[in-house]
């Protein structure tokens, strides 16, 4: 039995690398990766393509100064700051709200889970640009909530919750929280409810056992759904427009006044890549510590 | 019922008596005292444990064998909390436990896919119930070594379990179970993982390691060979339902019923009515008269009954060969004739449409080919009959 043992202590030490030559070493396409040259032609068009004349356009129109005249311009630097506030509060938001909701489908019965899907998969379905007015019409000063809390006589004053931080963290939180439940929600299916049970036949309360095995396990799934809001929230520009203070501008906002009010495109066009490059920074830095596959959904978490 | 705990008690106070075992360790305890009273769960209307009673002398091995839906893990889930009972009582050392929480029971676990905390070294999976039982921290450090060398994983403390093979997991999850020193050990289909050989080896080193700390251990599985390899005594479920409980050697030689003798063993099964006195009654059967064996009740006479030969018990003959009337016979046909290593297994085709099965000593010279007629005989005195 030792050497059943031994044999299989073996088989988990890394195997020492023949060292093929390096063109050896570059997998060779399978027959079945061909499938995806159309859709690899398709991205080049609608993705590639466009990238490349935005960075023409930043570097050529007029010039590289472009870049100078982004970074020097009040307005973008303000939104640069006000826009990675509201990503990293949207992020909290997402994350607290989809927590409890991504264990409850990975535990719940049947109905519950049919309930949470069917919801989420709603919520996924309607537009944007919906769920936004849906807001709008439930936060304005002449909106559904101010009407009856002024009709039940608690309030005699509109409470003002259109157009400020509040109305937007909420409304982007709604519209990105499906995706941190989605990455939560796969990560816990991978987490067997019999740790949780093991645990607790080892003398842990269910909260302890929750803190000490469930919690620490779905962190790698909270990482990715918030790095994925964070880095999605980033770009918004409908939701914050619409539910946002004029007073604040987001990104988004800033280069469109860049290209439709200063008729800058170039300006425009590098402000376009320095949020790229934001993006990009993040999406670096996470995927050094979590993977990037797990952030985009691409690998199980485990 | 008070019989058959008189009875048990004798004998583990001989367990008990046994001389200490090669394995000298402060892990030792005194098994728990476990009693399942009339346990019932119904999911809706239909029970998954029916009415199911059992006492479980304190040190014993008990194993809940069953087939897929017998009901055995429900019950285990019941015992370990996981699961409320419809009904009835769990007592363990004379305590109703039914309303205790999972977690304040004391008991320890070894799940099917062993449950390991994937996040977690081998040495802090094994603190864990120290840790959460409020042992100080000074002794915890001396009890893990001990867990761990009683499984042979000492020098593993550092590994994550992903590390580890498959039997090394099921080590450290048993060294996780009885760390704490629990009185009482459930094992979910423990070895169902594994392959043959490593699961053989460690039948015996779980048996060795629960007879040596002494506590009450049940087991579930539905591997009758793991179940006769391992227990003190097994409870045979189907359908909810307790079938048997007794030692493996009762279960074997004398099953209680047809459902006991098709899962302990391989059986041959002959049903009829029963014709004449106690003395060299016979079984009228499609496939002719069997005789009773003397120790049949007389109760049987004039009953459907049913007659079941263990297949070592039946031996082949040639067609032609003479046969002493005082041994039951039935002629057929050799369809199949299988070397097994240690057996050889012969399927016969009975000539009255029953297909049965003869294992002989695979040493002994075989002359008889696949397609030949033959006769299978055996003594009356090696079969048993209960009703049908």
């Amino acid at each position: 039995m030792t050497a059943v043992i031994e044999r299989d202590i073996e088989l988990l030490e890394p195997q020492p690398d023949k060292a093929p030559g390096f063109l050896a070493r570059i997998p060779r396409p399978s027959f079945f990766s061909w499938i995806g040259i159309p859709a690899l032609v398709f991205m080049a068009l609608v993705f590639i393509v466009p990238l490349v004349v935005i960075l023409t356009k930043s570097f050529t129109d007029p010039g590289p100064q472009n870049f100078s005249d982004a970074v020097n311009s009040g307005i973008f630097r303000r939104s640069l700051w006000t826009t990675i506030k509201m990503a990293f509060f949207v992020t909290i938001v997402c994350l607290l709200v989809s927590y409890p909701y991504a264990y409850a489908m990975a535990r719940g019965g049947k109905l519950i889970v049919a309930v949470l899907l069917g919801a989420l998969m709603l919520s996924f379905w309607t537009s944007t640009l919906v769920r936004t007015y849906a807001w709008q019409i439930l936060l304005n000063n002449t909106g559904v909530i101010n009407k009856t809390l002024i009709n039940l006589g608690l309030i005699d004053e509109p409470i003002q919750m259109i157009r400020t931080n509040f109305s937007v963290y909420l409304g982007m939180a709604h519209v990105l929280a499906p995706f941190t439940i989605l990455t939560l929600y796969a990560q816990m299916r991978t987490i067997k409810p019999e740790l949780e049970q093991a645990a607790q036949v080892m003398g842990a309360r269910p909260s302890v056992a929750f803190l000490r095995i469930t919690l620490p396990l779905s962190l790698p799934g909270a990482a990715a759904g918030g790095i994925l809001v964070f880095v999605m929230a980033l770009g918004f520009y409908i939701t914050p427009q619409i539910l946002g203070s004029s007073r604040d501008t987001y990104i988004g906002t800033a280069i469109i006044q860049q290209v439709q009010v200063f008729l800058k495109t170039g300006v425009g066009a590098a402000e376009s890549l320095i949020l790229l490059g934001i993006v990009l920074l993040v999406l670096l830095v996470a995927g050094k510590f979590i993977g990037i596959g797990r952030i985009l959904g691409l690998n199980k978490g485990e | 019922m008070t019989t058959v705990r008189d009875e048990i008690q004798k004998e583990t106070s001989t367990v008990e008596a046994m001389p200490a075992n090669e394995t000298e360790t402060s892990l030792k305890t005194a098994g728990a005292w476990v009693q399942l009273n009339d346990i019932v769960k119904l999911y809706g209307s239909t029970p998954a444990v029916d009415g199911v009673s059992l006492d479980i002398p304190p040190g014993q091995f008990v194993t809940l064998l069953g087939a897929s839906g017998s009901g055995k893990t429900t019950l285990l889930r019941i015992i370990a909390g996981f699961l409320d009972a419809t009904s009835g009582q769990i007592v363990i050392d004379r305590k109703e436990i039914s309303r205790v929480p999972v977690h304040k029971r004391h008991i320890g676990m070894v799940f099917q896919n062993y449950a390991l905390f994937p996040h977690m070294t081998v040495e802090k999976n094994v603190a864990f119930p120290l840790a959460r039982q409020k042992v100080p921290r000074r002794a915890r450090k001396e009890m893990i070594a001990e867990a761990l060398a009683a499984v042979h994983l000492t020098g593993y403390e550092n590994r994550l379990p992903r590390e580890l093979s498959g039997g090394q997991q099921q080590r450290v999850a048993l060294a996780r179970a009885i760390v704490a020193r629990p009185r009482l050990l459930l094992m979910d289909e423990p070895l169902g993982a594994l392959d043959r050989r490593l699961r053989e080896s460690l039948q015996i080193e779980i048996r060795r390691l629960s007879r040596d700390l002494g506590l009450t251990v049940i087991n579930v599985t539905h591997d009758q060979e793991e179940a006769l390899t391992m227990s003190d005594r097994i409870a045979l479920l189907a359908d909810g339902k307790l079938v048997q409980y007794g030692t493996p050697e009762e279960l074997y030689s004398n099953p209680s019923n047809e459902v006991a003798a098709r899962f302990i063993g391989e059986s041959n099964i002959f049903t009829g009515t029963v014709h004449g006195s106690p003395r060299g009654a016979t079984l009228s059967t499609s496939a002719g008269q069997i005789i009773l064996p003397d120790t049949a009740s007389a109760e049987l006479n004039g009953n459907e009954a049913r007659i079941v030969v263990r297949p070592s018990a039946v031996t082949v003959v040639k067609a032609s060969a003479a046969i002493d009337q005082s041994v039951c016979s039935m002629p057929g046909t050799l369809i199949a004739n299988i070397f097994a290593g240690d057996s050889r297994k012969v399927v016969v085709d009975g000539d009255h449409g029953s297909e049965l099965i003869v294992r002989m000593d695979a040493s002994e010279p075989f002359g008889f080919e696949v397609g030949e007629p033959v006769v299978l005989t055996w003594k009356p005195s090696a079969s048993l009959a209960m009703v049908a």
